[in-house]
């Protein structure tokens, strides 16, 4: 870096500066690093253990009017070791063999639905602009400033008081207590503690625990830095501790700790020094405002894609994984054709009934929710190709429908160019996207890609979105978009609308089942079965990769464009922010990320789960009656989080989804009682002798 | 005659450990040969440095007097190895037809977008002769449209075979095929194994505990023991060499 020789102060200054949040990342990345290495779990729901505590200190002492010591014993002591040892108990510990990605999955869900969790059992209400308080009596009011540079406030100066010691405490633990040394052990080699018989499950128990402890006490230390307690705040930080623990190749102990403080720092450094470089070089300018919070972002996205080590040693980030169980096929291959005919044609019926009643009595709501179904569906059927189809865990399909849906604002609004032109558009310019990001990650494959698809998600939350050609500057309201029309047909009309959306839905889902049937799909279905076997028969994994990536994302580019044509507006912080968008993910997945159906029924899930069940508009309808809706609705649309967060749990069992799990189980119930009345054809298959997947003994 | 395959001085360590000490073995177009050696002597990692699954810490892979030793592994594929897994390695949620389609259209290089789009991705009445005259090779005809969840071992194996011939390969690394099987079944897989081989003309690199496969099998054989190369010569003369005696089948117990 060229600096000058009067900026050695500043510099200083930076560092100090940096040093309150760097310990906190430190912190953050340490428990990180801590159930990574000792129960392989890459736990993407750290963000939602940290809020968890700090939402109860808050409340402890806020609303219950508590005092500091009984409020943090609670929340950080309490709540969040016992947080820990029920996740590792309940969820963690069955999943010990199951696949990187598969645990990455589970902890994507429980993301969503812990927060959720929470605040339905506590009865938390977050409230915009009432700012947590730390854990010091004004703590953002009073400033000590020791080097005569920079002044520290109270709750800055407890951040690095708590680091440290909670640092020396894990220091100690590890040098000097039994389960500490053997937790050393397993962080260093799991492989070699399992042969000296150290109980594996009491210290991934205990890491849970302690990791727990840590992600509170970050929560609550950091939350005084934002205006509102709100979960997806805390979600960002566990961003920030992937990238710290990145520096350290997500093994090392004594790495991450360094990465989260030199996070701190080198943010701060860039708080500092960006603003005067952009004075003489305008086209920083922009930059200026939006790098800086995108800093843990990109510096993520760096390590992943220049570090060596982490490209070529793709099993670094997968120390416990056992075998992948081989995922079940699906129903609809190996069902009989009566049983197909006949489940078809009860769909049709079902959907022809619910569509008839929508457009002859549907009044303005229906229609936008049934309309909101089917767009949603489309842009689900982006994850279908890509998770589905080739395995891979995305976490930015909502920055590839933003990128739909702006195009489409801007073509709009600046050219009057077509709106259904511009979505087209759009989605090209996402397949564009998509393609220049598989080329980076095509070889890192597992948890390395659902790891840099989300810091690319953030970097285009935090930096691409504020430019003037891309979000238009003007956020939440100036991102208006018209309905398209089409020769006779004027979409402005929610009809007619719907029957475009429909459309468009239908195309998509036949494409998406050519694809799935043709050289791509198979190409993709042997890719994700088994990587060594498909390259051994001249598969190149990173144009399969790129192909996947450049068709889903084109596809979630044409349904953003179309969701922001029904709202006529882009809405892009509610509709396709990282967190937000992580919930679809979640959606897919535990319903069938497989099948059109799935993408279909996540859509429903989507925008009709509350309106139906949960505001108890079915119950009203069986009742013939709204007014005889029973008491306990409307149940609190949060449940909706937490019921399909935890359902994502049994990705790792059926990788199918829910749906094709239960399709699955009742056309074996189906087709035994049709066999029943019918003399068995065929004797009992004389092939079935042995599974072909058995482990064989190593050499 | 250029060779088929040649591996000049192929090196290999895994953090400090030597696993592949200037491995040298040459191929000949059509020929059947024998790499044996004890448990953890390199086979497989040396099977890895010649597909390059694994990067080589040095040496030199030739395919056909061509040097691949910079390819990725799908182009080496591509130009002629053909692999068949120690520990099996199949696609699951794939009937066994659909092994080798995939192979057949990988070798065909045909994969365009449009084409999926209008259906014509799926699969087509040549296409799927040519991979039922090879099921027919293997016997597999009758398991065609069998998801292979529903395989024993033994015709999983012969599945990775069929794979593997569907790319049309110039030489075909076989990774212990007779492991999991019973006395019967590696008969018949030798017994198939010889038929196609001859009838195809490709050249076979065989690893193999089993001694009577591999004497019967092959004519040349390479002895593999802790990453170097002990000794090499007709099968029958390196099967009753001392030295394989002491490091091989002497720690193993075998008789004769
Ligand atoms: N990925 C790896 N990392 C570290 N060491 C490895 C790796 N792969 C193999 N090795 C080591 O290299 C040596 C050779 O292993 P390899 O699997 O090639 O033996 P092999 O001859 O195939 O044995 P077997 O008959 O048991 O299959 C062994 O000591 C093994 O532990
Ligand atoms: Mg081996």
């Amino acid at each position: 870096m060229l600096l000058a020789a009067s900026a050695g102060e500043d510099v200083f200054r930076a560092i100090l500066q940096g040093t309150p949040p760097g310990a906190v990342f430190a912190l953050i990345a340490l428990g990180f690093v801590l159930t990574y290495k000792t129960s392989g779990v890459f736990n993407l729901a750290f963000g939602a253990q940290a809020y968890i505590s700090a939402a109860m200190f808050f409340t402890a002492r806020v609303e219950w009017g508590w005092g500091i010591v009984p409020s943090v014993v609670l929340s950080v002591f309490l709540l969040a070791p016992l947080l820990g040892l029920v996740l590792e108990r309940l969820i963690f510990r069955h999943l010990r063999t199951a696949s990187a990605v598969s645990k990455l999955v589970v902890t994507i869900g429980l993301s969503v639905a812990l927060p959720n969790l929470f605040d339905l059992v506590v009865g938390f209400q977050p409230v915009a602009g009432r700012t947590p308080v730390g854990i010091v009596a004004d703590g953002a009011d009073v400033f000590y400033d020791p080097f005569g540079t920079y002044a520290f406030s109270r709750n800055e100066l407890m951040s690095i008081g708590v680091a440290v010691v909670g640092m020396a405490l894990l220091a100690a633990l590890f040098r000097f207590s039994a389960i500490g040394l053997a937790m050393r052990a397993v962080v260093e080699s799991p492989r070699m503690t399992e042969l000296n018989g150290i109980r594996a499950d009491r210290i991934s128990a205990f890491a849970w625990a302690l990791s727990s402890v840590f992600a509170g006490l970050a929560g609550v230390l950091i939350a005084p830095r934002f205006n509102t307690l709100v979960a997806p705040d805390f979600f960002n930080l566990v961003v920030v501790a992937i990238a710290a623990a990145a520096i350290g190749r997500l093994v090392s102990l004594p790495r991450a700790l360094a990465g989260g403080l030199g996070l701190g720092i080198f943010i701060a450094l860039f708080d500092t020094f960006l603003p005067r470089w952009s004075d003489d070089l305008t086209w920083l300018q922009p930059f200026q405002d939006n790098l800086t919070p995108s800093m843990p972002f990109v510096v993520l996205f760096g390590v992943l894609v220049l570090w060596p080590s982490i490209r070529r040693a793709r099993d670094a980030g997968d120390p416990l994984a056992g075998v992948d169980p081989p995922p079940p096929s699906l129903v609809a291959a190996s069902r009989s054709a009566r049983l197909t005919l006949a489940t078809r044609l009860f769909g049709v019926a079902f959907l022809g009934v619910a569509g008839f009643v929508l457009f002859v009595r549907g009044d303005a709501v229906w229609l936008f929710l049934v309309t909101q179904a089917v767009v949603l569906a489309t842009i689900y059927l982006s994850i279908t190709v890509l998770t589905g189809f080739a395995g891979q865990i995305s976490l930015c399909q909502g920055s590839f429908a933003a990128i739909g849906a702006f195009t489409v604002y801007q073509l709009a609004n600046r050219y009057d160019a077509s709106v259904l032109v511009a979505t087209l558009a759009g989605g090209a310019i996402a397949a564009g996207v998509g393609a220049l990001l598989s080329l980076p990650v095509r070889r890192l494959g597992g948890i390395w890609v659902a790891i840099a698809t989300l810091a690319f998600a953030f970097f285009f939350d935090a930096v691409m979105v504020k430019f003037s050609w891309v979000g238009g500057g003007t956020l939440f309201q100036g991102t208006r978009v018209p309905r398209p029309t089409l020769g006779p047909w004027d979409f402005a009309d929610d009809k007619a609308f719907l029957v475009l959306a429909l459309v468009v839905f239908v195309l998509v889902s036949l494409a998406v089942i050519q694809i799935r049937e043709g050289t791509i799909g198979r190409t993709l279905r042997a890719l994700r079965g088994s990587e060594l076997a498909a390259e051994s028969i001249g598969i190149s994994p990173a144009r399969a990769r790129l192909a996947a990536f450049s068709i889903s994302a084109f596809i979630a580019g044409i349904g953003g464009g179309m969701l922001a044509m029904h709202q006529e507006n882009v809405n892009y912080g509610n509709n396709f922010a990282p967190f937000a968008a992580l919930f679809w993910l979640v959606l897919v997945v535990s319903l069938g990320a497989r099948t059109v159906e799935g993408a279909a029924q996540a859509g429903a899930a989507f925008s009709l789960f509350d309106a139906v069940i949960l505001r108890g508009a079915l119950f009203g309808w069986i009742l013939r009656s709204p007014e005889r809706i029973p008491g306990i609705f409307p149940i609190s649309p949060k449940w909706r989080f937490v019921l399909f967060g935890l359902s994502c749990i049994q990705f790792a069992r059926h990788p199918e989804g829910l749906v094709e799990h239960g399709k699955r189980r009742a056309m074996l119930r189906a087709e035994t009682r049709l066999a029943r009345k019918r003399p068995p054809a065929s004797p009992p298959d004389p092939v079935a002798e042995a599974p072909v997947r058995t482990e064989e003994p190593v050499g | 005659m250029t060779p088929a395959l040649r591996a000049i001085d192929v090196k290999k360590s895994f953090s400090g450990i030597v696993a592949l000490d200037n491995v040298t073995i040459e191929v000949a177009e059509g020929e059947r040969v024998g790499l044996i050696g004890p448990n953890g002597a390199g086979k497989t990692t040396f099977f890895n440095c010649l597909l390059g699954v694994l990067r080589m810490d040095g040496g030199k892979v030739e395919l056909a007097g061509e040097d691949v030793s910079r390819l990725p592994v799908h182009r080496r594929a591509r130009l002629g190895i053909g692999r068949t897994f120690q520990r099996i390695e199949l696609f699951p949620d794939s009937t066994v037809r659909e092994h080798l389609l995939i192979a057949e259209r990988t070798r065909r290089g045909d994969g365009r977008l449009w084409k999926d789009l209008v259906g014509l991705g799926r699969p087509k009445a040549d296409e799927i002769a040519r991979c039922d005259e090879v099921l027919e090779l293997l016997g597999l005809a009758d398991l065609a449209d069998e998801p292979i969840e529903r395989l024993s071992l033994g015709k999983g194996r012969l599945v990775e075979v069929g794979r593997a011939l569907m790319t049309e390969p110039k030489v075909l690394l076989l990774d212990e095929p007779s492991s999991g099987l019973d006395r019967a079944e590696t008969a018949a897989l030798a017994q198939t194994l010889g038929e196609v081989q001859s009838q195809q003309g490709f050249a076979i690199l065989l690893v193999e505990h089993d001694v009577e496969f591999v004497s019967t099998f092959t004519t040349r054989a390479y002895v593999l023991d802790f990453g170097r190369l002990i000794v090499e010569g007709p099968t029958r003369e390196v099967m009753a060499s001392d030295e394989v005696r002491t490091a091989y089948l002497g720690d193993l117990e075998v008789a004769e």
